[in-house]
């Protein structure tokens, strides 16, 4: 999906965010399972309904209301000839579509259009009574079950009996015939409003999610920027629990940015973040930030320690060089962001930053936006932004937090150098935690 | 009224069970159905699930049909629905899915022949039986759905010479099972001493490692499958059975003729029932 395998997914919380979009009706369900990236048309009509939607929050649990109370018809109208079940799905479809209508009114959406039915609730209810129940019937039709209850008032197994059925039979079939008939004239228009009440029910959908986790609409940038303010990743809140989640500010202005800090420090939640984020704001939902503006990229990709590949048998240096070369050879045609989490830590150190700055200055001259966390040295260099993670502050000797904020740094600002105090702040043993001091006083570090 | 539906009256939901096929299940369900019909009292219908039977096996058969009067409410499968001769008015459309369909609620503006088949899961039962409207409602059900009988506040169990062609060995079968389908509610002060409760299946195996003296409860008569011999080797070594969710079976239904043979003396085999069991018995075919 949208290029990342299964457990990235997890692990960045699409899985979790699309597990919180709840659609009312399977018509919602069918738009979500076929989501893509918007246009810049697309774009704006979708947030602007979001917004319109989220204005009225208690217009909105009416309109889902209705939405949920209509069940899949495409199977029944597909059909030539419609059985008496199919039609009672379709006059009850048609019923909850008619209160469903007022409700819809109330709101402005854009590119949203619900056409009347009600010439073919007229076929289906053609004594207009909007009672639930659904009987096949005609002129024909009452009179065989007249002469049926007065048969079975004498002997109810009687021939005569057995011929009105039989008679019931054949005419129930022509009735149900001539119905689906007239039911065709409406199909078009079925179907076309089939597609607009899934598009309304995705819009609530992600209306609501964004009530639920103040969500805000995203600035559609023309200049090819990407940044965020105060962004939020819910599916780590959500691990988190009763911690606060640490809201990071970021802005990627030039072609590459390093992301640089210590163990534990938050490096891989921040590029996660970001590609949650820039991921749904491309498929027109609000972001999970204070401010954001993203540009319209062509595609997303992501480097992370949990690709499927590594699962699958490739060592994790492998699967990282097989996904980066299809990335580059997408990058050649398309304005792609590019996440690379750590690339290379499998390998030996040496080589691995050799690679890692060759990858850097490499994508510097693509045109797309690469956001790459590392742990090597001097990979940033003049042009290229930098972000530390905070790291840790101390509170009192031996009592340290880890902040997990980013900040801005020079270009070549030294890789922080948090190992040794994570080692201490973890109650490390005593004598190895000595000979680790000892040997980074003989490395001179 | 017949003696069999004043018996069932003081339940709203009653089960009909066969102990095979031909046992006069059909034939009782009539039975009942007419009697509340002379009564006036309203009446729902549906059965426990069919899975496996095609709409052939359904069909193509010789054996009585159910016969449901104007204004019954009739939940079956929408697959079934072609094969009930009443006039229909469909009131509504389920999501509990069977292998032939959907579970559909009808009422009969007519009277005719309906064909039952309801969903085959207990929660979905439990949620259908709720659902439905009438004074009575009377479940088609079988042998091999014990569970699903649970959802009834009441249940008739029917035999007969379809069994088998030996009388006495259809007589003692029947008694087992009726032994079974009767064990007493498990109670915190039941008298013995030691007590075993099981979760999952009572079978010979499970049964011969028990201790004698001991009450083995298990969840419901659906979860006993013990033998008659291995139940009287229990019985001998004072082991008793008990269920904490019992099933009311109120009475047994004979049918001594077999579509297989000649079947039995109709006068002996109901005295002999009768002797064999402690609950009512009547041959509802006569």
């Amino acid at each position: 999906m949208f290029g990342f395998d299964a457990p990235q997914r997890k692990a960045m919380g699409l899985d979790f965010i699309l597990g919180r979009l709840s659609p009312a009706s399977p018509y919602g369900a069918e738009k979500i399972k076929a989501m893509h990236f918007l246009s810049p048309q697309e774009l704006a009509q979708a947030f602007d309904n979001i917004q319109t939607a989220m204005a009225h929050p208690r217009e909105l649990e009416e309109l889902r209301g209705h939405l949920a109370s209509l069940k899949n018809i495409r199977g029944s109208i597909a059909k030539a000839v419609l059985t008496q079940v199919d039609f009672f799905e379709v006059k009850h479809f048609l019923i909850t579509y008619e209160k469903l209508l007022p409700a819809f009114k109330q709101f402005n959406f854009s590119g949203i259009e619900l056409h009347p039915m009600e010439d073919a609730l007229a076929i289906v209810d053609p004594r207009g009574l909007r009672v639930a129940a659904f009987v096949v019937e005609s002129p024909e039709l009452s009179q065989i079950r007249k002469e049926k209850l007065r048969a079975e008032a004498g002997d109810p197994h009687s021939e005569e009996r057995r011929a009105l059925v039989e008679r019931e039979d054949a005419e129930e079939a022509k009735v149900l015939r001539e119905m689906s008939g007239a039911l065709q004239a409406h199909i078009p228009l079925f179907l076309a409003n089939l597609e607009h009440i899934g598009a309304l029910d995705f819009t609530l959908a992600k209306a609501k999610l964004a009530a639920e986790y103040n969500a805000n609409r995203p600035k559609i940038s023309d200049r090819g920027v990407l940044s965020y303010t105060r962004l939020a990743n819910p599916y780590m809140a959500h691990a988190l629990k009763h911690q606060p989640l640490t809201k990071i500010s970021l802005t990627l202005s030039t072609a590459v940015t390093v992301i640089t800090g210590a163990n534990m420090g938050g490096k891989s939640v921040a590029i996660k973040s970001v590609v949650l984020n820039t991921l749904l704001c491309r498929l027109g939902f609000f972001v999970f930030a204070d401010c954001a503006e993203v540009p319209l990229f062509d595609g997303i990709c992501l480097i992370s320690e949990d690709m499927q590949d590594v699962n699958q048998g490739l060592s994790s240096f492998g699967a990282e060089i097989a996904r980066l070369h299809e990335i580059v050879h997408r990058g050649k045609k398309e304005f792609l962001l590019i996440a690379l989490d750590e690339l290379a830590r499998g390998t030996n150190p040496t080589e691995g930053e050799a690679i890692v700055k060759a990858v850097a200055n490499y994508l510097a001259k693509t045109g797309c936006l690469c956001l790459m966390a590392t742990h090597y040295n001097q990979v940033a260099k003049p042009g290229f932004a930098h972000y530390q993670v905070k790291g840790l502050s101390f509170t009192a000797p031996g009592a340290a937090y880890m902040d997990y904020h980013l900040i801005e740094a020079p270009h070549d600002a030294p890789t922080p150098r948090d190992a040794l105090h994570i080692c201490k702040t973890l109650g490390l043993d005593g004598d190895l935690l000595e000979e680790i001091q000892n040997e980074y006083r003989r490395l001179d570090l | 009224m017949p003696v069999l539906a004043e018996l069932i009256s003081p339940y709203r939901c009653v089960a009909v069970m066969g102990m095979a096929k031909n046992t006069g299940k059909t034939t009782t369900l009539n039975h009942l159905i007419r009697a509340f019909h002379r009564e006036k009292i309203s009446v729902a219908l549906t059965g426990i699930g069919r899975d496996g039977e095609g709409v052939d096996v359904v069909t193509n058969t010789e054996k009585p049909r159910i016969f449901a009067y104007r204004g019954t409410v009739i939940a079956t499968a929408e697959g079934l629905l072609p094969f009930c001769d009443i006039s229909k008015e469909l009131l509504a459309v389920t999501d509990m899915g069977t292998p032939l369909g959907r579970v559909v609620l009808v009422r009969a503006l007519t009277d005719g022949y309906v064909q039952l088949g309801g969903p085959s899961i207990n929660a979905q039962l439990l949620e259908l039986l709720s659902r439905l409207p009438g004074e009575k409602i009377l479940v088609d059900g079988a042998i091999n759905r014990k569970t699903q009988i649970l959802a009834a506040d009441a249940a008739v169990l029917c035999t007969g010479a379809a069994v088998g062609p030996d009388m006495r060995k259809t007589i003692a079968e029947t008694r087992h099972w009726v032994d079974i389908l009767t064990l007493p509610k498990y109670e915190e002060d039941m008298d013995s001493g030691s007590c075993v409760h099981l979760s999952g299946a009572v079978t010979d195996a499970v049964a011969g490692d028990i201790a004698e003296g001991t009450t083995v409860v298990a969840r419901d008569a659906g979860k006993i499958f013990i033998s008659a011999p291995v139940r009287q080797r229990l019985a001998a070594k004072n082991i008793k059975l008990a269920v904490m969710r019992p099933i009311h079976l109120v009475a047994l239904t004979v049918n001594p003729t077999s579509p297989y043979d000649g079947g039995y003396n109709p006068e002996i085999f109901l005295k002999k029932m009768q002797e064999a069991v402690k609950i009512p018995v009547y041959d509802v075919g006569r």
